[in-house]
């Protein structure tokens, strides 16, 4: 059994010239949790409607489970991009059962297990249409895990879930991945929700990929990141990549610099600072986060 | 095919479509017995004299409340997403468009065509069926045109697919180009004398007119036949045209 589930080559898609995706490569190992992460307007709904087969491809090519036969494979996934889908004329109970009848699940008792396992048990007959936001992305969920897919793929799946609905999904999800061994591609602007249970991470920005890093690699990358404040921050930047050829860091606020590499040289770095002829005003070594390591691949206004 | 028509159908029975359509039939029924009463007064007459003398109330009804009905169960699975379902599920294109063809688009006629086959039956067989050559060809034809009209419905608003456009594309083909194309045909050719050519047969309106009379001719047969496959047959490759090109907002 092939140990990629998903394989993304050189995935482009363009609307006439522009292009929303482009040549994005992805491998996907089964039973990781891959966190795509990326700005509004990256592409990341567009790679995962790709996948869905609801666009078509401009170039490049897919695989799921080894097999370029998408259409086949499909079947062994679930996918629940941007909002969820409902029949808001029907209750919870009804939607699970057509999406059962699409994907052909026999067991009625199912039905009710897995209501109750997205906190949506005692809805009764109350219409979809009548739901709060939280409790449609539940029962989107819900429509997604029924058929137990071996890989789930999920858009900004905590979107308008409170605090304790966020924390149930991200319990249910790792449950999945850990007990079951679903493969699960989810995107979230709550990059801190992410980092709880992601096992790696797929920065995309601009259409193609930037990055693509495990939590291990993450958490080794930023253990420690170096704070540099200096009465010249133009100018340290030039030092940094002209001299010493430091190509990640970010510019916080215009007032400070984080860089993410060569952060055991830390002598070396404040010597080629002031060798300069700048003045250093602070310079620490720093832990740093996803949030803030995203932020320095992808930066922002925030950065 | 099997579990898409069983999801279809069981979206058609619970999310409330089929409910709002008996309480339209219902509600049409009586409007539709008022406007046959304002016309039909020879209450012994067989079927084909009902049937020619109530014509109009019965066309006007079927033209134009029966496909928004389904262009809009079609529809709202569009603007909900939740036709995207079978796509993202793995099926092919051709084989979702002939599923929904053989379960809906043959299921609503059947529903549709039960209360009119009802009425015509009542009238046929307590009054006789007239000079009805056959009766038995008289409820195939008919048949044939109200699924004729449902699956094209059915595949216009699949092509559509927005619930705004697909109330109204139903309209504009039939209670519009056809009518017009018949009038056309009945002003240009009736004026001159001449007869009508046989071949205005296949436009819905120009057979809905004949089928009343209860006299077939071979070729109103073969072109009513023969149009609603024809124009099934090319919608139905537009919508696997359409589904293939995978524009799904």
């Amino acid at each position: 059994m092939s140990d990629t589930v998903i394989k993304l080559d050189k995935l482009t898609k363009a609307y006439g010239k522009v292009k929303v995706v482009n040549e994005f490569n992805l491998e996907v190992k089964r039973g990781h949790i891959y966190g795509l992460i990326g700005p509004n307007g990256a592409g990341k709904t567009t790679i995962m409607k790709m996948m869905a087969g609801l666009t078509s491809v401009t170039k490049g090519s897919m695989e799921f489970f080894g097999d370029k036969n998408l259409d086949k494979n499909r079947p062994r996934m679930s996918f629940m991009i941007e909002n969820p889908i409902l029949d808001i004329n029907m209750t919870a109970r009804e939607n699970l059962e057509y999406v059962g009848y699409l994907k052909g699940i026999p067991s009625q008792e199912k039905y009710d297990e897995i209501l109750e396992f997205v906190g949506l048990g005692k809805v009764g007959k109350k219409r979809a249409g009548n739901f709060s936001l939280g409790m449609r992305q539940r029962l989107g969920i819900a429509m997604a895990i029924i058929s137990e897919p071996e890989v789930l793929v999920l858009d900004e799946p905590v979107n308008g879930l409170d605090p304790e609905g966020i924390v149930d999904v991200r319990n249910l999800l790792t449950k999945l991945s850990q007990e079951k061994n679903v493969t699960i591609l989810i995107s979230s602007h709550l990059l801190s929700e992410l980092s709880e249970f992601c096992t790696d991470y797929a920065i995309i920005n601009h259409g193609q990929l930037v990055e693509t890093i495990s939590a291990e690699e993450l958490r080794i990358k930023c253990e420690n990141h170096i704070t540099i404040k200096t009465d010249d921050i133009p100018a340290t930047t030039a030092v940094l990549e002209q001299k010493l050829g430091i190509k990640e860091y970010k510019v916080v606020h215009n007032e400070e610099i984080h860089v993410f590499e060569k952060v055991d040289e830390l002598m070396t770095i404040s010597k080629t600072i002031t060798d300069a002829g700048l003045t250093i005003l602070k310079f620490v070594a720093e832990g740093a986060n996803l949030e803030e390591y995203y932020l320095s691949k992808v930066g922002g206004e925030h950065a | 095919m099997l579990k898409l028509a069983k999801a279809d159908i069981y979206r058609f029975f619970k999310s409330g479509i089929f409910s709002k359509i008996l309480i339209l039939l219902s509600c049409l029924l009586p409007i539709v017995m008022f406007l046959i009463s304002l016309t039909f007064k020879h209450n012994d007459a067989g079927l084909d004299d009902f049937l020619i003398e109530s014509q109009m109330p019965l066309l006007m009804i079927v033209m134009l409340a029966i496909p928004t009905i389904f262009a809009v169960f079609v529809g709202t699975s569009y603007n909900s997403r939740l036709a995207y379902y079978e796509i993202m599920d793995g099926n092919k294109p051709l084989k979702i468009v002939v599923t929904k063809i053989i379960s809906l688009g043959l299921l609503l006629s059947t529903i549709v065509y039960v209360p009119f086959a009802i009425l015509c039956g009542i009238v046929g067989g307590v009054n006789g069926f007239g000079n009805m050559e056959n009766p038995v060809l008289f409820f195939v034809l008919t048949y044939v045109i109200f699924a004729h009209i449902i699956i094209a419905t059915l595949l216009y608003s699949m092509i559509a697919r927005n619930l705004i456009l697909a109330s109204f594309i139903p309209y504009i083909r039939m209670g519009f180009l056809d009518l017009l194309v018949t009038m056309f045909g009945e002003v240009y050719f009736l004026a001159d004398g001449k007869d009508v050519p046989a071949f205005f047969d296949v436009f819905i309106y120009n057979q809905m007119g004949k089928f009343t009379s209860g006299v077939y001719s071979n070729s109103f047969v073969v072109y009513t036949i023969l149009s609603a496959v024809i124009e099934i047959a090319v919608l139905a490759s537009i919508a696997v045209m359409v589904y293939r090109k995978k524009k799904f907002k």
